[in-house]
């Protein structure tokens, strides 16, 4: 009977998934794409919950739905003032990509049919259920992103740097907001310690339960995101170069801890088993640290005032006229 | 008993759920809609949460989950607040839109 | 000697931090890392020729649970023109930028993208090329935006989307795979793939997502104008090298991971759609009124040779032909990244000089500036295929195997395509010759023209002439049995 019951409770969610996101697509106001996008956020989250994956569940309602919200949500205000007629209707080209994204669709639903028919379901869980032991920490998931396959997140965390590097050479941040109501200004103020605190929480805990540097990190940086609505202009980040250490800290150690272990005669990231918890907890604050300070940087949407302020001394600049001239003669 | 409790209060939480979301639906306009939705996350929630934490049965998760609620009663009362000032701001003044 | 792996990809990425946090060391930072970058390029190319592949298990989990990395003489030798053309183009930038400001914004960039490519060229998992794909993606985007000019933006914007659908294919490509065989592992992978529906889904997916990233006919219309509005120094590197590696995943996919499920056909579609491609991009480079965007368009034709490969690769059985086919379409690609970075690099300087790069204007462009004339006549001369350009010696076997294997349809394609791009060629050099209003200056180069000299005289001579060592390695060190032997 309750087997029935979640069969039909997932079937709900299913298709209230992909109808939303048909009508988020499919909607021609841009702010009502942006609302609906975040609510598909949260439907994705609970998926995710009811496959068993809180650790994703956890990480697509902080990001997907949370801080991805947050920066359309701005991107959203800095469109006011800009025309946002759309093209008008269903055009030929409109009508094309409907149709490769079902054909896509077919192919792929094809290919994974095949797929699970082959193949027992197994797959690498049993080898991680087999090495947990070895990893340092309990949580597979945990285990699978900080050590297993650790060089992948090293990868993503350079992917998150390579984003805020575009967002920082685009141009100057949005201008702050005024400081907010009372109200609001309260509620960040009471808020503020509390998301410390969890974020905290969320980073400890990840060694043996759903949480680590990415929801973390993005707990961080929901702190960034309310201060900024309450009026602090630099949305408490640190000075320009305080900043950008902040910015650089995750990998550099990740790649410190990854290389130092190779003195001691290992491949690159193989941590020695009895202090791999150690060094999983170091990248992971490391991490945090940076993720968050990325994703508030983001929040900004380009560069805090002052940013390039030391990257041309007058110094320099004579020195590099001298080459130039050199240079032409 | 403690089971019979939970179900009974999160049977009403239902309920409150249900009016909070017809009331957002039906009526006519931004401050009435605002008090129905006020009732589901306050009563709604609350009822759900002391349900919930019924069922567990463990202090630890029953603290957390008061937590949860202590803090979306002050997220949402907050945001209540500052939909309404700006719809003010923006030249609604209360009922007959 | 294992670890040698790791350096050309750690290399980079640690000094692009360096330079994010020293702004005003960048040139200094980004020179070291570049030189540094060579040298362990060159050192694994070294030793892949000594050992044959080399490959790690990072962390020290055996692959699959884990990742690997591995060089074969493929992966190692792309690897050595990425180290090189990127080390010219970086000196090239400390010209090219003259604001230190932007300069500050420019090297954590390159130097990202840098640690990208060699990541991507070295990588042995498929889950893993994913995020190598994103990253390269990201930093070519934000690398392209930053000219800043409108223009600039909206390309690099088109350029970002399109990059994420080709990302987003190649990731479901990924899942199923992972849904029917329980491996990333690229060699794993390539002894459990069966010929079955999965892994047809799978090898279109990412062939599809790859052929979007690197603008195969008719997903090209992204390339011209994100390549000719973004920054000299960045066109050189977009045209040269993100474009490139992205096709050598397409060899890598084919030739090594699924050989079982390869079908002519398949590989006959691709290589129509290359031989449009070469007709279609030497006729728009034929109509380019500005020299950056003849560039681009020239990049679009060329590419689309060495998709022109792939049915003869899989026409043509295990054995001395194929070995040389596939030798060739190595040569094509390393020649092509020496001689497109040398064009944009001359086009930047003739940018910067002249204020435009409009072809029609070019009057005067040979008095005023000899050596650069001289660098679009050399790379002119390797994007035709003239003797002694590497080249020239790719195309002589492209045309062996089509008639080894009675694929003539492809030989009038060549010729036209290489007709074609001698007209574009030529006239760019018939306008950079007429007389112009410019004053010519004295015979001494400029040391911004000195990079794309070099790039050139590599495309054309060195190339050229060492291209029989490269046939050598690349059989010596070939990553799998099935694969190119």
């Amino acid at each position: 009977m309750s087997e029935l019951l979640w069969v039909l409770f997932d079937l709900v969610l299913a298709g209230l998934t992909v109808g939303l996101a048909w009508v988020a697509v499919a909607t021609r106001e841009l702010r009502r794409g942006v609302l609906l996008f975040v609510g598909l956020g949260l439907l994705l989250a609970v998926i995710w919950a009811r496959l068993r994956a809180p650790d994703l569940a956890l990480a697509e309602a902080a990001i997907g739905a949370g801080i991805a919200g947050a920066l359309l949500i701005a991107a959203l205000r800095d469109e006011i003032g800009v025309s946002a007629e759309p093209e008008d209707g269903y055009t030929a080209s409109r009508r094309l990509v409907d149709l490769g994204a079902i054909g896509l669709l077919l192919a792929l639903s094809w290919g994974l049919l095949d797929a699970f028919l082959l193949s027992d379901g197994v797959r690498l869980a049993e080898g991680v259920a087999e090495r947990l032991g070895e990893s340092g920490v309990i949580n597979p998931v945990t285990a699978v992103l900080l050590n297993f396959r650790a060089y992948d997140t090293l990868l993503e965390l350079a992917v998150v740097f390579a984003a805020v590097l575009g967002v920082l050479s685009v141009g100057p941040a949005r201008p702050a907001l005024e400081a907010g109501s009372l109200v609001l200004t309260g509620l960040v103020r009471w808020l503020v310690p509390i998301l410390v605190v969890v974020a905290g929480y969320l980073l400890w805990v990840g060694a043996h339960a759903p949480g680590g540097a990415f929801q973390a990190g993005a707990m961080l940086a929901a702190v960034a995101v309310l201060l900024r609505l309450g009026g602090v202009a630099h949305a408490g980040l640190p000075g320009t170069a305080a900043t950008r250490w902040l910015l650089v800290l995750g990998i550099g150690v990740f790649v410190i801890v990854g290389l130092s272990v190779m003195f001691a005669d290992r491949a690159f990231l193989q941590y020695p088993g009895d202090i791999a918890g150690v060094l999983i907890l170091v990248i992971e604050i490391a991490a945090t640290l940076s993720i968050a300070t990325a994703l508030a940087l983001a929040y900004l949407g380009g560069r805090p005032v002052g940013w390039e302020a030391d990257c041309d001394s007058p110094q320099h600049r004579v020195n590099r006229g001298a080459a130039d001239r050199g240079g032409d003669a | 008993m403690p089971d019979v409790l939970a179900l009974v209060s999160i049977a009403l939480a239902i309920v409150f759920y249900a009016a909070g979301s017809i009331g957002l639906l039906r009526l006519p306009d931004l401050l009435s809609r605002l008090h129905a939705l006020t009732k589901a996350d306050n009563l709604g929630l609350g009822l759900l949460a002391t349900g919930v934490a019924l069922l567990a049965g463990d202090l630890v998760i029953g603290i957390k989950v008061l937590l949860v609620w202590v803090l979306v009663l002050a997220a949402s009362a907050s945001s209540s607040h500052l939909i309404a000032r700006y719809s003010m701001q923006a030249g609604n003044r209360g009922h007959g839109e | 000697m294992t670890d040698l792996l790791v350096w050309p990809i750690l290399l980079p990425l640690l000094a692009s931090l360096l330079a994010l946090v020293f702004p005003r060391r960048g040139d200094w930072i980004g020179g070291m890392a570049s030189l540094a970058v060579l040298i362990s390029a060159a050192w694994l190319v070294h030793s892949v020729w000594d050992n044959g592949v080399i490959a790690v298990a990072l962390g020290g989990w055996q692959p699959g649970l884990g990742i690997a990395l591995r060089a074969d003489g493929l992966s190692s030798v792309l690897l050595l023109m990425v180290a090189i053309v990127a080390l010219t183009i970086g000196i090239y930038a400390t010209r090219y930028f003259d604001n230190a400001v932007v300069r500050a914004r420019f090297w954590p960039l390159w130097l990202l993208l840098l640690a990208a490519l060699n990541a991507l060229l070295l990588s042995g998992d498929v889950f893993n090329l994913y995020v190598t794909l994103e990253l390269v993606g990201l930093t070519a985007v934000a690398l392209g935006a930053l000219g800043g000019s409108r223009d600039a933006i909206v390309a690099a914007l088109r350029y970002l989307t399109i990059g994420l659908l080709g990302s987003m294919a190649f990731l479901a490509g990924v899942v199923v795979l992972y849904a029917a065989y329980g491996t990333l592992d690229m060699v794993a992978l390539a002894s459990v793939v069966e010929d079955r529906p999965a892994t047809w889904v799978a090898l279109m997916l990412m062939t599809l997502g790859l052929l979007v990233k690197s603008a195969l006919f008719p997903m090209h219309f992204w390339l011209p104008p994100a390549h000719a509005n973004a920054p000299a120094p960045v066109s050189a590197a977009l045209s040269a090298l993100v474009v490139k590696v992205a096709f050598y995943l397409v060899l890598r996919l084919w030739l090594d991971v699924f050989t079982v499920a390869l079908h002519p056909a398949t590989a006959w579609m691709l290589g129509l759609l290359g031989a449009v491609a070469v007709l279609w991009g030497s006729y728009r480079a034929l109509r380019a009124p500005r020299l950056k965007l003849l560039a681009a368009y020239s990049t679009v034709a060329q590419l689309g040779y060495l998709f022109l490969f792939l049915p003869l690769l899989a026409g043509l059985p295990d054995g001395p032909a194929r070995e040389a086919a596939f030798g060739a379409v190595v040569l094509f690609a390393l020649t092509h990244g020496f001689a497109k970075s040398a064009l944009f690099l001359g086009a930047g300087v003739i940018q910067q000089r002249a204020g435009h790069d409009r072809i029609e204007e070019l009057g005067g462009t040979a008095r005023a500036l000899p050596v650069t004339t001289f660098v679009l006549a050399l790379s002119g001369i390797a994007l035709i295929g003239l003797p002694p350009s590497g080249t020239f010696l790719a195309k002589w076997q492209l045309l062996a195997a089509a008639v080894e294997t009675g694929q003539w349809v492809w030989i009038p394609v060549v010729a036209v395509g290489s007709l074609l791009a001698g007209a574009y060629v030529f006239r760019v050099l018939g306008h950079a010759f007429a007389p112009g209003d410019r004053d010519g200056s004295a015979l001494a180069a400029g040391r911004e023209e000195l990079p794309a000299l070099a790039l050139a005289l590599v495309a054309t001579v060195v190339l050229g002439l060492a291209a029989g060592g490269l046939w050598g390695f690349l059989d010596f060190a070939a990553m799998s049995p099935g694969g190119a032997r």
